[in-house]
């Protein structure tokens, strides 16, 4: 609490510092020091199996802190029990994926309306029509998920991400099994989505391309 | 959107396994039910053919013979027994009132008894139409009996010696309907009476020794008593049994034998059917299982949404219990359209009525049971869901 209230933090969205992590039976991760602007960018690139993966599962709660800590909107992740946590992420992180998955069982709507759901408690079927809109898959509101091309997929899980309105999106590999054409409107899409909501961006990514996409980049 | 919605198009999702599930539950739960109807309704049936009869005397033989031939008019009679013993005994001071009851010959198959007219007194049960017998060779019928020959006031009939549809058929003696009982949904339903004394007259003209005896020595075929109070209970039969050459039995012991010898199939049948209800949970919870493995990522995802692990757990049981509320509604479903079919049959040889649109007590526990049976079989896979590592599940499907 004591620590939340100091004037750096403030300035920051995010703050992480000595982060270690060690799965069973394996050595520990030493993992960097991170930090972000509200509505800034980040970049953490570095080659597979050097901890971005985990990186990212820390600082979005779905990894338990074993080492260092991870503030977030001045809040530290450490102290927070499983439920906080899920709390936490809910009502303040997006998450895309590589892969677009998602609730085979629901119609593209409702799939934005569960993230609005499971975020904030309850669900805003004209604000998730509007985030269909804004991302060009309106028409495919009533369908379902399997009847999306690889392009509508991206859209919606980034649409999904959205759907709570949070301060910040996490990204994995978001543009990585795509071509230049896709990657780069992948990219372009979280970028001003993001940033015309006034969210911060955080991609975790080996993708070369994303490189001088971002000033602010962290190597593993 | 909510828990239960995405829990309900889960349920969809899977429409095999959801079928497999719901009949082996409905099944379970229809014989279940099926069971506690018939039980009830054959128990009620038999003890409302009691009606305050303490005791029933007739010949010597198998006391339960006498009950079902005497009481419930569905055996053969035992014999015949002395009229001026019989007397005797319904002048005993704990002795309240009797009937006498003469029977032995048919029509159609029906059984005529000759009584008095205390016998449907005592079951409560008025003429619909026509009035009661006065002379001998005057007949009331029962509703059930006017209705299956279509006897009304005024029709003659012949009555035949034995009970058999086939027997030798007593010729010269016309009965004549004077009433038709109400139907009440007791023994009389069944029963064309008559005064005793046709009874005696029919046999006396055939002439057979056995019969037709002179008059004071008359025979009936049994008798019915009720006692002043119950301790008659503990004297009267051994005083009949050891002191005349009649035998007496006590319809309450005789039916809880009955239902002793019944009790044995209805047990087994029970355990069939409680196999099948465990089995359909079994179903739920290999299904839930099964599923899980595909489902881990999507409950992953709703984890990364926020989704709280109680909410995920929740949603596990909603399942289950949605599955549980779905196959118990079919399986009563099931039971009491089955039972509306075997009412019309059963009703009318066994003299019992099944009311197929109403739940019994049982049944209403056997909701709850089936409700708990899902809970648990949920309660494991629920378990698992909740204790999933997300960070692993979304990593392994993201590489």
């Amino acid at each position: 609490m004591e620590k939340k209230q100091s004037p750096v933090d403030e300035n920051k969205i995010l703050q992480s510092s000595g982060l270690k992590y060690s799965y069973p039976g394996q050595k520990a991760l030493e993992l960097p020091d991170l930090s972000c602007e509200p509505a800034g960018k980040l970049l953490i690139t570095g080659q597979s199996g050097s901890g971005k993966t985990t990186l990212l599962h820390l600082i979005s709660g779905l990894l338990r802190i074993q080492q260092g800590d991870v503030k977030l909107l001045g809040e530290s992740l450490k102290g927070m029990s499983q439920s906080a946590l899920d709390r936490f992420r809910g009502r303040h992180i997006g998450l895309v994926f590589q892969q677009a998955r998602f609730i085979s069982s629901l119609r593209v709507i409702d799939n934005v309306c569960a993230a609005q759901y499971f975020g904030t408690g309850k669900s805003d079927r004209q604000e998730a029509m509007r985030l269909l809109e804004a991302l060009g898959i309106q028409s495919k509101a009533q369908g379902y998920t399997q009847g999306l091309s690889g392009g509508e997929r991206q859209r919606l899980s980034i649409a999904r991400a959205l759907a709570s309105k949070p301060e910040v999106v996490m990204a994995d590999e978001p543009t990585s099994s795509l071509d230049d054409v896709h990657a780069e409107a992948v990219y372009h899409l979280l970028s001003t989505e993001c940033s015309s909501r006034g969210a911060s961006l955080i991609v975790v990514s080996h993708d070369q391309r994303l490189k001088d996409k971002f000033q602010n980049v962290v190597s593993l | 959107m909510n828990i239960f919605k995405i829990s309900w198009l889960n349920i969809l999702r899977k429409p095999l396994n959801t079928a497999l599930t719901l009949i082996m539950l409905a099944l379970g739960v229809a014989l279940v039910a099926v069971l506690i109807q018939v039980s009830a309704s054959l128990d009620e049936g038999f003890r409302k053919n009691i009606r305050g009869i303490d005791m029933a005397v007739g010949a010597k033989g198998s006391p339960l013979q006498l009950i079902l031939s005497a009481i419930y008019h569905i055996d053969h009679p035992t014999g015949n027994i002395p009229l001026t013993e019989a007397r005797e005994l319904a002048a005993h001071p704990m002795v309240k009132e009797a009937v006498e009851l003469s029977y032995g010959d048919s029509y159609k198959g029906r059984r005529i008894v000759g009584t008095s007219h205390r016998y449907p007194e005592w079951y409560e049960v008025g003429v619909k139409q026509g009035r009661l017998w006065e002379k001998t060779f005057e007949a009331t019928v029962g509703a059930e009996v006017a209705q299956e020959f279509g006897l009304e006031v005024g029709d003659t009939f012949y009555s035949a010696h034995g009970s058999d549809a086939e027997a030798e058929v007593h010729d010269d003696h016309p009965f004549t309907v004077v009433g038709i009982f109400e139907p009440s949904g007791t023994v009389i339903d069944r029963l064309l009476l008559t005064a005793q004394e046709s009874m005696w007259d029919l046999h006396a003209d055939h002439g057979t020794p056995a019969e037709a005896d002179s008059l004071d020595e008359k025979q009936i075929t049994a008798m019915l008593l009720r006692f002043k109070s119950k301790m008659g209970i503990l004297t009267l039969p051994r005083y009949v049994n050891q002191q005349t050459s009649m035998q007496a039995a006590l319809p309450s012991i005789e039916v809880n034998r009955l239902f002793d010898l019944f009790g044995i199939g209805f047990t087994a049948l029970r355990i069939v059917a409680i196999v099948i209800v465990v089995l359909g949970a079994i179903s739920i919870f290999v299904s839930m299982l099964n599923t899980l493995k595909e489902r881990s990522y999507e409950i992953a995802l709703i984890r990364s949404m926020g989704a709280l692990r109680r909410q995920v757990f929740t949603m596990v049981i909603i399942e289950a219990l949605v599955l549980g509320v779905l196959g118990y509604v079919l399986g009563i479903i099931l039971a009491h359209g089955g039972l509306l079919l075997l009412s019309e049959g059963a009703g009318s040889r066994f003299g019992i009525s099944i009311d197929a649109f109403s739940l019994r007590p049982e049944e209403i526990w056997l909701f709850g049971l089936i409700l708990g049976l899902c809970v648990l079989s949920a309660v494991v896979p629920a378990i698992r869901a909740v204790r999933m590592d997300v960070s692993a599940v979304l990593t392994s499907h993201t590489q």
